[in-house]
């Protein structure tokens, strides 16, 4: 599928680059400054918006997706730098939040604010993709760039583990 | 204390009242706030909506900041009118006072609704009952209610609560509805799930940033980098050259009690446009002398003035007569900090002719509206504020410094604006948390126990949020862990003194009791070390027999001291050789206590390696929320001790995101334990009562390891 997407007020549109992106399997193509970042590109013009802005320096996680299956900050990754790689967003990760992490996301009722967890639970199947039966100290390491702030690193730590374990 | 089939006396006129519906009916749809106006047949209360098909509808007039209050307030309501919460739908209420009081704010959302949400819940299964009863013109004693229906137990017929609710509606509203007995609850005192779960694990939940509507437009604002800096002049042309930006131009500053920054707005198509061209504005500000202070400068200020406090607020006994020789002083210090939630400010303002319609994470809906309606120039009724779901809020989202700049956006730029804020935005311009100096005093008698203690508490005071020539403590701040000493000591005072903030500070999760559980508590333990005796068996023997300072009651302290004691296995970890620290602290209604274990790193740092956490906090609602509160107080008070420090250089706080500001991350996190207490008494809070003992159990915990005291924060590991 190939859709076109433009700001709504389209005054500028014209004049910008555009770029073609695979994002969740299907190809869009945005016109956008080339520094923009991913995230702003999915959020505003994409308009996908589980994917969330939170420091806009990729100190924080909470806006992670997947470039070509590999967790990347989307706050930090120039639209004009994507190229040909597949984008995968929370909204891709499953059809119907049925993916082994979100169902064990769901069972330890890991989120409080909910604002982060798409980034924690995108860095956890990255980091599952990677090392599918990581260990404690794995996953402590692994998930550390991903900030919480309502505190519910065990939860996720026991929500990945049980993954990794084949729990789900 | 259980409450076997309590039934509770309600008059018409209260049952109006509790459910903030007015006197004249209460069955009235045109009362029913912007998104309830299709009032279902059956509305007993604002609060509860029995449509003839579909889901129930339980209103949330309160603040979903993560805390859970979506889901445990409907639960209280599902209990009572026996209902599933599966039946239900949660409906967020507008800012509105026909609610009542909806500022979330202080752990109350229990507190104050607990009994009165039983209360509708009950009222409105009564007529549901009622209805079945004329329905099958049996007595109502012949009709139970279970899971959303009346069942006719004589013949087994049932009617779900939809069919009824036409005639329900035509019910007399119960004098004095029965309550359940609590032995009956299928959902109150439970594990429950979020009802809103499934959002936040596939990305649906909807937060203000996350929402469109047509021709909407970005805007992030330029502030004073100092508090109310005026501005000079300012140059956009550079910013005005990057393609998709629609307009610059300035706000005006607040005053209290929005206490917003004058401002240059960047307004543009998209969120990227709008955040470089702001970086090109070149602007001047003027900042005020008394504001163009250095945190070096001001914390000394603060702690000398700490030494030398003198205006007595507390005062028991006579400490001059009864001084021991036996003196022991020690000083304590926290600076600024701030909330970092996981989503900076943001707010959605649409303007309609001279009206507004805003989507914001407020915590305080009311104050929100109002603000945004006297910076507007209008009247409340013409501002409709819908309450988003927060991604966090820790008291940064109670001030609506944030939605009402948008609304000015919205206005000035003459279209809907979703206003963004940066974290640099969010650290650099916050409502910070007080630092805070103090001094505690104590002479001892010949066991080692205090005679005497003097606590002198300095910070700048948090209503200036309100009136912002305050400068001295307010009587409910110093009760937030000192006036409130829980320890049976003849002879006490509490001293404070003047202190002006350059900063503008505000509420943060916790608020006073962070800083006075830090040095009460550190005192203890110091004290307990100087005595030779067990700081878990020092604080039983200085609280002695229950009693009640103020809604404080003493037993519940020393039973959660005890429960954390034995959760903890501290005696027995502690001749294991493990490095242990304890604190205890009663905050909003609550009581807490926790072992924190820190241990020697890799590369000869301590790290924090588990917390066991005994809370009482009276009859609760989900027992899961309360663990996850525990769990995230524990994990917030971590930040707080081991990094939360803000300092500034001529009034502009020195950081900018969380390179510079760190907070406590995943491979930092220790392992928790949370045992809760079944004390059956008065519902407490959650939210924050897991925040303040975990700051001095840990700073007691490091002592144990290392042999030294820190009595600054941050703490050092």
């Amino acid at each position: 599928m190939r859709a076109r997407i433009r700001s709504c007020f389209s005054l500028w549109g014209g004049s910008m680059p555009e770029y073609r992106l695979n994002i969740n399997e299907k190809d869009v193509v945005l016109s956008a400054e080339p520094d923009m970042p991913l995230l702003w590109a999915i959020r505003d013009l994409a308009g996908l918006k589980g994917t969330r802005y939170s420091c806009g320096k990729g100190l924080c996680g909470s806006c992670t997706v997947h470039i070509n299956g590999r967790a990347m900050r989307s706050c930090v990754m120039p639209v004009s730098a994507v190229g040909n790689s597949r984008v995968t967003t929370i909204e891709g990760l499953s059809a119907d939040g049925s993916h082994p992490l979100q169902k064990a996301w769901k069972k330890h009722q890991v989120p409080q604010c909910g604002y982060c967890q798409s980034g924690q639970i995108m860095s956890a199947a990255a980091l599952l993709e990677q090392a599918p039966d990581a260990d404690e100290a794995t996953i402590r390491a692994g998930m550390s760039g991903n900030i919480c702030r309502c505190g519910t690193y065990q939860r996720i730590g026991e929500a990945i583990r049980s993954v990794a374990a084949g729990e789900e | 204390m259980t409450e076997q089939g309590k039934t509770v006396k309600v008059s018409r006129r209260d049952f109006a009242r509790l459910t903030g519906v007015g006197a004249s009916g209460f069955i009235l749809g045109s009362m029913l706030p912007g998104s309830m106006a299709q009032a279902a047949p059956f509305s007993p209360s604002v609060f509860i909506q029995i449509p003839e098909a579909g889901p129930i509808r339980l209103v949330c007039h309160r603040a979903e900041m993560g805390q859970g209050v979506r889901t445990a307030l409907s639960m209280i309501l599902a209990e009572e009118l026996d209902a599933d919460l599966e039946q239900c739908e949660v409906v967020q209420g507008l800012a509105d006072p026909v609610y009542g009081d909806q500022n979330t704010d202080g752990s109350r959302s229990i507190i104050m609704n607990y009994d009165r949400f039983r209360q509708m819940g009950a009222a409105a299964r009564t007529m549901l009952q009622a209805a079945a009863a004329k329905r099958w013109s049996v007595p109502a004693s012949q009709v139970r209610t279970e899971a959303g229906r009346a069942i006719n137990v004589r013949t087994g017929a049932t009617a779900d609560y939809g069919s009824l609710a036409l005639a329900a509606g035509a019910e007399r509203v119960p004098s004095s509805p029965r309550l359940k007995s609590s032995a009956d609850f299928k959902l109150i005192g439970k594990n429950q799930p979020s009802v809103d779960l499934d959002g936040m694990v596939d990305g649906t939940a909807v937060f203000a940033g996350d929402m469109e509507v047509p021709g909407l437009a970005v805007a992030a604002l330029l502030r004073s980098p100092t508090r109310g800096g005026e501005l000079i002049g300012y140059d956009a042309s550079r910013a005005l050259a990057v393609p998709g930006i629609l307009k610059v131009f300035t706000i005006q500053g607040q005053a209290q009690p929005i206490n917003s920054d004058n401002a240059i707005a960047v307004v543009g198509e998209n969120t990227w446009a709008v955040l470089k061209a702001r970086d090109l504005i070149e602007a001047r500000w003027r900042t005020g002398r008394e504001e163009a202070i250095g945190s070096d400068t001001y914390y000394e200020q603060l702690r000398a003035t700490a030494v030398d406090a003198d205006r007595q607020t507390e005062n028991e006994g006579n400490i001059e007569r009864n001084r021991t020789e036996n003196v022991h002083r020690s000083a304590f210090f926290t600076p600024f900090d701030v909330h970092a939630p996981m989503e900076p400010p943001v707010a959605l303002a649409i303007p309609d002719g001279n009206a507004l319609k805003v989507y914001a994470p407020v915590q305080d809906a009311q104050r929100a509206r109002s603000a945004i309606a006297s910076a507007a120039g209008i009247d409340d009724s013409q501002v409709e504020l819908h309450v988003t779901l927060l991604g966090g809020g820790f008291g940064r989202k109670s001030q609506p410094d944030f939605v009402v700049e948008a609304a000015l956006v919205a206005r000035g730029f003459g279209g809907p604006v979703r206003l963004q804020w940066t974290r640099e935005d969010e650290i650099r311009h916050g409502f910070y948390h007080a630092a805070a100096a103090q001094q505690i005093e104590a002479s001892l008698d010949e066991r080692g126990y205090p005679v005497t203690w003097e606590h002198n508490t300095v910070f700048p005071t948090l209503v200036t949020v309100y009136l912002s020539f305050l400068d001295t403590p307010a009587a409910n701040e110093l009760d937030m862990g000192a006036s409130n000493l829980p320890y049976r000591i003849p002879n006490r005072r509490l001293n404070t003194a003047r202190m002006k903030s350059p900063l503008r500070v505000g509420w943060k999760r916790a608020v006073c009791n962070c800083f006075h559980a830090f040095a009460v508590n550190g005192m203890v333990d110091e004290l307990a070390e100087k005595a030779g005796i067990d700081p878990v068996r020092y604080r039983l023997d200085m609280l002695g027999a229950p009693r009640s300072i103020g809604a404080q009651d003493t037993g519940r302290l020393s039973q959660v001291i005890r429960e954390a004691a034995d959760l903890g296995d501290w005696q027995a970890r502690l001749d294991a050789g493990a490095h242990l620290g304890f604190a205890s602290h009663y905050s909003f209604s609550s009581y807490v206590a926790m072992v924190v274990e820190v241990a020697k790193g890799r590369g000869g740092r301590a790290e924090v390696v588990r917390v066991d956490c005994a809370v009482d906090a009276g009859r609760y609602v989900n027992a899961d929320g309360i663990r996850a509160q525990m769990e995230g107080g524990i994990i917030y008070g971590l930040s707080q001790a081991l990094s939360g420090r803000i300092t500034f250089t001529e009034g502009a706080v020195d950081q900018q995101n969380f390179n510079d500001f760190q907070v406590l991350r995943h491979n930092q996190s220790p392992e928790i334990r949370v045992r809760i207490i079944d004390s059956g008494g008065a519902p407490g809070g959650a939210g924050e009562p897991g925040v303040p003992p975990l700051i001095p159990a840990l700073a007691s915990a490091l002592h144990h390891l290392t042999g030294e005291r820190q009595r600054d924060l941050p703490l050092q590991l």
